[in-house]
C-alpha cells in the first residue's frame, strides 16, 4: 500500500482499464444466452465489484495485522480506509446484483448464498464501524478494531465455503445454471472481463489512497 | 508446566466461586432463559413443528449467550492490572474459555429442561441432538469470550455484544441450526457427520484465532 501512495504509474493504467472496460462492456459482441441476453453485461461491472471488494477487505485485514505487530499508527489508518472503500464496493456490488437480479430472477433478492454471503459481510464490516465510533482513545481504538477486524475475517471465511453447501445458488456457473465457462464463446467476455477486474480493483486502491492522505492531512493539522 | 495447569485450575475455580457467592449474576441469567421460554410457549403454543421447535431453542441460546458471557471481562475491570502482572494473557484466555464453555453449557441444558417441560419434546434421538449442542456451544462460548474481552474497552458494552458477535457467529450457528434441524426431523450420525466435521473445524478456528489475538486485545 505504501508503494501505491508513493507512485503514479499505476493510476495511467487504471484509467486505461477503465476506459478500455466501459467500452468493451458495453460495445463488444456477447453470448446470446437464454434469460441473460443483453444482461450479460453485467458481468463486467457487477462481478468486479467482489472481486474488488475482497481484495480491499483482505489488503485491511493485512494491515491489520501490521499495525498489531508494529504498532505504526499509519497501518491502522489505511487498515481503516481500505475497509470503508471496501464497504463501499459492497454496496455497489449489491446494488448492481439486485438490480439485475430484479430482470433476470424476478426479484432483487431471493435468499441466494451468495447474497446471503455478502449480506453478513457487510454486517461485519458496519460493526467494525461502529466499534471504532464507540471507542475514544486512539491507541485502543487501533488495537481493538484490528483485532476485531483479523477475527471476524477468520470467521468470514469459513462461511463463504459453509452457505454453498446449504442451498444451491441461482448465480450463473452455480447449481446447473449456465455461466461463461460452457460456452466457446466465453473468451469474448474473458477480454474484457479480466481488464475489468483489474481495472476497478485498481480504482478502489485509488480512491484509498486519497482518503489516507486526507486522513493524514488533518492528523498534521490537529497536530498543529 | 504444572503451574500453567495449576493457574488455569485457580482462575476457573475462582470463576465457579464468584458464581456461587454471588449467586445473582447466574440467578439472573436463568431467570433470564425461563422468562424468555415462557414467552415463546405463550405465544408459539400452537403453530410448533420440530423444525420450528428447534430453530427457536437456538435463537433463545444465541441471545442468552451475548447476556451471559458480557460479564466475562466487565467482572474482571478492577483486576485487570493484578492480573497483568502476575499471570500469561493465554492463561487467563484458556481459563476463560473452559469456564465459559461448562457455564453456557449448563445453562443450555437448564434452558432446554425447561423447554421441554413447557413447549414440548418432539420424537428424535437426545444424544445426538446433545453432542451437536456441545459441539454448537464450543464455537459460540468461545466466539462471544473473544467478543467479550474486545467490547469491554468500548462506552457501550451490552448493546456491542450483539452487533459484533452476531455475524462472527454465523458459521457456527448455520451449521450447528441445521444439523440439529436434522436430528431432530430423525437422522442418525450418518445424517449429520460431514456437517459435524465441518462444525469442528470452524471450531478450531475460532479458538486458534482467539488463542492468537487474545493477547493484543487484553493488553489494550
Amino acid at each position: 500500500m505504501k508503494y501505491l501512495i508513493r507512485t503514479n504509474w499505476w493510476k495511467w493504467l487504471t484509467m486505461g482499464l477503465l476506459v478500455y472496460t466501459i467500452i468493451g462492456a458495453l460495445l463488444f459482441d456477447v453470448p446470446r444466452l437464454a434469460i441473460l441476453n443483453e444482461t450479460i453485461r453485467v458481468l463486467h461491472f457487477h462481478v468486479p465489484m467482489w472481486f474488488g471488494m475482497i481484495f480491499l477487505f483482505t489488503a485491511s485485514v493485512w494491515h491489520a495485522v501490521k499495525y498489531l505487530k508494529t504498532g505504526d499508527q499509519q497501518s491502522d489508518i489505511i487498515s481503516h480506509k481500505l475497509a470503508e472503500v471496501g464497504m463501499f464496493f459492497g454496496i455497489l456490488g449489491l446494488l448492481t446484483g439486485m438490480l439485475w437480479a430484479t430482470f433476470t430472477w424476478g426479484e432483487p433478492w431471493s435468499n441466494d448464498p451468495k447474497q446471503n454471503a455478502t449480506a453478513i459481510s457487510m454486517l461485519i464490516y458496519m460493526a467494525y464501524f461502529v466499534l471504532r465510533g464507540s471507542i475514544s482513545d486512539e491507541q485502543v481504538r487501533a488495537r481493538i478494531s484490528g483485532v476485531y477486524n483479523i477475527f471476524a475475517f477468520a470467521a468470514l471465511i469459513p462461511l463463504l465455503f459453509i452457505l454453498p453447501r446449504l442451498a444451491d445458488s441461482l448465480h450463473p456457473g452455480n447449481g446447473g445454471n449456465p455461466g461463461f465457462n460452457a460456452y466457446d464463446l466465453d473468451s469474448k467476455l474473458r477480454m474484457v472481463f479480466y481488464p475489468a477486474v483489474l481495472g476497478w480493483t485498481l480504482l478502489g486502491f485509488w480512491i484509498a489512497t486519497v482518503k489516507i492522505r486526507l486522513t493524514r492531512i488533518i492528523n498534521r493539522r490537529e497536530d498543529v | 508446566m504444572s503451574s500453567t495447569v495449576t493457574q488455569i485450575r485457580t482462575l476457573i475455580r475462582k470463576d465457579f466461586l464468584m458464581d456461587w457467592r454471588q449467586k445473582h449474576p447466574l440467578t439472573g441469567i436463568l431467570l433470564y432463559v425461563t422468562a424468555t421460554i415462557y414467552t415463546v410457549y405463550l405465544s408459539f403454543s400452537a403453530v410448533i413443528t420440530p423444525a420450528v421447535w428447534n430453530a427457536l431453542y437456538w435463537i433463545i441460546l444465541l441471545f442468552v449467550t451475548t447476556t451471559a458471557l458480557a460479564k466475562s471481562f466487565i467482572q474482571e475491570e478492577r483486576r485487570h492490572l493484578y492480573y497483568y502482572f502476575t499471570v500469561s494473557p493465554h492463561v487467563l484466555i484458556i481459563s476463560k474459555l473452559i469456564y465459559s464453555f461448562v457455564y453456557l453449557f449448563g445453562i443450555g441444558l437448564f434452558g432446554l429442561g425447561i423447554y421441554i417441560v413447557l413447549v414440548g419434546l418432539p420424537a428424535f434421538s437426545l444424544g445426538l441432538f446433545l453432542l451437536n449442542l456441545l459441539n454448537g456451544i464450543i464455537g459460540l462460548s468461545a466466539a462471544f469470550t473473544m467478543i467479550a474481552s474486545i467490547a469491554v474497552h468500548t462506552h457501550q458494552k451490552g448493546n456491542l455484544m450483539a452487533v459484533l458477535g452476531f455475524p462472527v457467529i454465523l458459521p457456527v450457528l448455520l451449521l450447528a441450526i441445521t444439523n440439529s434441524k436434522k436430528i431432530v426431523e430423525g437422522a442418525n450420525w450418518e445424517g449429520v457427520d460431514s456437517f459435524s466435521l465441518i462444525l469442528i473445524s470452524v471450531n478450531v478456528i475460532i479458538v486458534a484465532v482467539t488463542l492468537l489475538l487474545f493477547p493484543y486485545s487484553w493488553k489494550a
